[in-house]
């Protein structure tokens, strides 16, 4: 079940001194990498499509970029910001194009109903389509990345470690490409998140749930980035891969955008600058360091 | 009545976190004298008394706690954040241990931190007059820092404060000793069986 996990992440309990007495405070902390497997991808819509449940591609072949059980987004400077489409249930080769199904569908005949109706994505011609990253943590901190690795990087057990723990993380929105513009579908136009640096979504059980017995009440997070990685982290002491101990090396702050069922999403900064410096970019070797607790209405568990 | 709302905002006390339980900890407080070559240790004892451990600059009267103990240390002193020191953008990286020394191995009935959080405001200007009084600096002389999570081990963590915000196209603003740093931390921390 969705909240199978949960004896993972949890930070300790509460007395029931409150109106509701099954509050509990649950927890993720960690390291993660290879961020810019959630940035934009090169694939681009051919084509607004208002609502439906398809959407053809030109530009890099989507199958190289995208799977099957993807998360994917849109961005870029005809966009105008940054939204989710759906989760891929086909890629369809179609005479030099490439079709991406989205069976649940998108647009205004296709309801989101945490999206209110005046936000309902509508897939942009020319938008750039990034995919989530999503991993999933076992209670004894197995890490399975289950999407987002169409680009054939490295596997989860090297991009993500969890101090503290379980449950479902999902990356995406990652803007790598913070240079000043220099002109159409250049670096800045194909994705811009203003400061925000990318989005992380924690899931407290193996899967969203919205409806399920645990309801996040409210999040708190800190985050920092490490920008001279250079690919290494402490990841795996058993596995050959070169480790390095973290070093936060860049301030990184965080919002809390929502908390809905049994998850939270957190907006994050790109890695801070005085006024005046020059804006750093994130790059497949930034580490980002995060610690996010909540609140949960545990009822009934 | 005046507490009529307290259901809607009370989430829970907190379980007395026996061994291997988990607690709550916290720190708040202020603290002057941070500038170039500054850097300095100093320990707050449960009753409040601050001893200096370290800092050729340093006095008793730099800090002052409204809640928590332990030893406060100030590392990467980066007055305008250009990144002098170690860290870009961020002022300077404080250290706190939940103790009276640094436990970085799992030691019986010591505490292991297993997350961290932290708000922090610098007063600019006369603030530096104002530290044993509980005061703040006026409004117009306070900026947000942004803090970033620089490590967790042990009872020990480090975090990276940011140099005093400034909105996109000002001027960044150089800290002095006068400056003052608010501090707000809270932690998870299991207790560690004896």
């Amino acid at each position: 079940m969705a909240l199978d996990t949960m004896e993972g992440s949890l930070g300790g309990g509460l007395l029931p001194i409150a109106k509701n007495s099954r509050r509990k405070i649950v927890m993720m902390q960690g390291e993660v990498k290879n961020l810019t497997q959630s940035a934009p991808t090169g694939v681009l819509v051919d084509g607004s499509v208002v609502s439906g449940t398809v959407i053809r591609t030109d530009g890099v072949s989507a199958s190289s970029k995208i799977s099957v059980g993807d998360r994917i987004f849109q961005s870029g400077f005809l966009t105008f910001r940054f939204e989710e489409l759906g989760t891929v249930t086909a890629i369809t080769p179609v005479s030099g194009h490439e079709d991406i199904t989205i069976g649940a569908g998108f647009g205004q005949t296709y309801p989101d109903p945490l999206v209110v109706p005046a936000r309902t994505p509508t897939a942009s011609n020319n938008a750039e389509i990034s995919v989530a990253t999503v991993y999933d943590i076992s209670p004894d901190g197995v890490v399975t990345e289950v999407s987002g690795h169409g680009g054939g990087l490295e596997s989860g057990l090297q991009n993500l470690f969890m101090n503290v723990g379980a449950g479902r993380i999902s990356i995406y929105g990652v803007d790598d490409q913070t240079a000043a513009p220099s002109g159409q579908f250049e670096d800045h136009e194909r994705i811009n998140r203003m400061g925000t640096g990318l989005s992380m979504e924690f899931t407290f059980g193996s899967e969203v749930d919205l409806t399920d017995s645990l309801n996040l009440v409210t999040a708190v997070g800190s985050f920092g980035f490490d920008m001279t990685a250079a690919g290494m982290m402490v990841i795996d002491p058993a596995s050959s891969v070169a480790t390095k101990a973290t070093q936060v090396d860049r301030v990184a702050f965080g919002a809390c955008h929502r908390v809905a069922g049994n998850t939270a999403i957190f907006h994050i900064s790109l890695p801070y600058e005085q006024e005046g410096g020059a804006q750093e970019e994130i790059t497949e070797n930034t580490v980002l360091k995060f610690c996010i607790m909540a609140v949960a209405d545990n009822g009934g568990i | 009545m005046a507490q009529s709302f307290s259901d809607a905002f009370t989430i829970g006390g907190l379980t007395g976190g026996g061994g291997d339980g988990t607690v709550l900890v916290a720190m708040r407080g202020r603290m002057i004298n941070i500038d170039a070559g500054h850097e300095s240790e100093y320990k707050v004892d449960g009753d409040g008394v601050v001893t200096v451990l370290a800092g050729s600059t340093a006095t008793v009267d730099d800090i002052d706690l409204d809640f928590g103990a332990g030893l406060i240390t100030t590392e990467s002193i980066d007055v305008d954040g250009t990144g002098t020191t170690t860290i870009e953008g961020a002022g300077l990286v404080l250290c706190i241990a939940f103790g009276d020394g640094i436990i970085r191995a799992h030691q019986p009935g010591g505490l292991q931190i297993i997350g961290a959080f932290a708000n922090v405001g610098w007063s600019i200007g006369d603030a530096g007059q104002r530290v044993l009084t509980h005061g703040i600096a006026p409004p117009d002389n306070s900026a947000p820092a942004p803090v970033g999570l620089k490590s967790i081990d042990g009872n020990h963590l480090k975090i990276a404060i940011g140099v005093p915000y400034e909105p996109e196209g000002g001027t960044q603003i150089a800290f002095n000793e006068f400056a003052m740093i608010n501090f707000d931390i809270i932690a998870i921390a299991k207790r560690l069986k004896i």
